[in-house]
């Protein structure tokens, strides 16, 4: 065969649709990221109401049982039963809007995107929680110890689960929203949805 | 550049040069999971490269710059990766599809495969008619280095041809 002859073999294909999107690969694929997303949702909601709730119990029974009522300690149950009924609120609220997504692959995709970017906010706004919990015990800690080195060992446990939850927020949650997007994005851009 | 502008510009250009990007990663990647990897990594890497586009170039030069110089990154990226990773479940999006005849592309394919990166880089481009200045400019050699590197490629296919016959 000869070079020419192979040019024209080339510029033919140039001619035809090279390649084509398998739909329903793709609507499994979807699929998938969208449990996935709701799962993470779910399963943070459950831990995160269940933690707070149980925590906030805690602190009022021990209140209760030793007699001894400590203004900074029973805020500080009551801001975590508060935050657990707010994360629960806003669990029924996502379980009603579950389901109102078509099943078409964007309808799927739009739902992936609506978890992964509930479970962004829940993450963040249990970082504004996190400072005010840190503060409360922080200053529980030092006015029922006035103990310096016992204080600067609780801040500093704060500080490296920060660090931690921030970590966590980004390399989960944000790079997850962050995946769906590009997805959307790849697929109207190759005009699949 | 506002983000629509550059989503519009991205879309433009995906539709009248995609044949670019598919040549180049059936060139590059063989299976199709491969593909799929790459063609993900030259989208997104040419979506950021659209503000930064000054019109010094033909679109079609810069996409196939981009595009080589992903692959080339890719294919390194590829080799270093440990084999169970390519195991990895992958339902494949994109698939090819078979015109009446393409066996004698798919060879040619596969002949453009085996040849060392920067040539594969020249013989895409010289397949699609761009001028050596051009080519050297994208893959970084001089004007007559590709002259002689083109006339080495066209001797070599010729030559595998001949051994298919």
């Amino acid at each position: 065969m000869e070079f020419e002859e192979m040019k024209k073999i080339w510029d033919n294909q140039t001619n035809q649709p090279m390649y084509a999107i398998d739909q329903d690969a793709l609507q499994q694929r979807v699929s998938k990221r969208k449990n996935k997303a709701k799962n993470i949702a779910s399963y943070t909601e459950k831990a995160l109401a269940g933690a707070l709730g149980l925590s906030g119990l805690a602190i009022v029974a021990v209140n209760v049982f030793t007699g001894k009522y400590e203004v900074t300690s029973l805020i500080m149950a009551v801001l975590m039963l508060v935050m657990a009924t707010y994360v629960l609120v806003n669990r029924s609220k996502r379980l009603k809007w579950n389901n109102t997504f078509d099943n078409s692959i964007l309808g799927e995709l739009e739902e992936a995107i609506a978890h992964a970017n509930y479970q962004v906010r829940l993450s963040q706004s249990g970082r504004w929680f996190f400072f005010i919990v840190a503060g409360f015990t922080v200053l529980s800690t030092y006015s029922t110890t006035a103990d310096i080195p016992k204080t600067i060992i609780v801040i500093a446990f704060f500080v490296v689960v920060y660090f931690l939850a921030k970590w966590e927020h980004k390399t989960f949650y944000v790079s997850q929203k962050q995946r769906l997007l590009d997805m959307k994005k790849k697929l109207q851009e190759l005009e699949v949805v | 550049m506002t983000e629509e502008q550059q989503s519009q510009i991205f879309q433009e250009w995906l539709n009248e040069h995609k044949g670019i990007l598919f040549k180049v990663i059936r060139s590059f990647a063989q299976s199709a999971e491969d593909q799929e990897d790459l063609f993900q990594e030259i989208s997104v890497q040419l979506w950021r490269s659209v503000p930064k586009f000054k019109a010094e170039s033909k679109v079609s030069t810069w996409i196939y710059r981009l595009a080589l110089n992903q692959a080339i990154k890719w294919s390194t990226k590829e080799q270093r990766r440990p084999a169970e990773e390519h195991k990895e479940e992958f339902s494949r999006l994109l698939y090819q599809q078979a015109p009446a005849d393409n066996s004698r592309l798919n060879w040619l394919y596969e002949q453009i495969h085996e040849l060392e990166q920067t040539d594969r880089s020249i013989c895409l481009m010289m397949f699609d008619g761009f001028s050596y200045k051009e080519i050297g400019e994208v893959v970084g050699i001089s004007e007559n280095y590709v002259g002689v590197k083109v006339n080495r490629i066209k001797e070599k296919l010729t030559a595998m041809s001949k051994k298919l016959n």
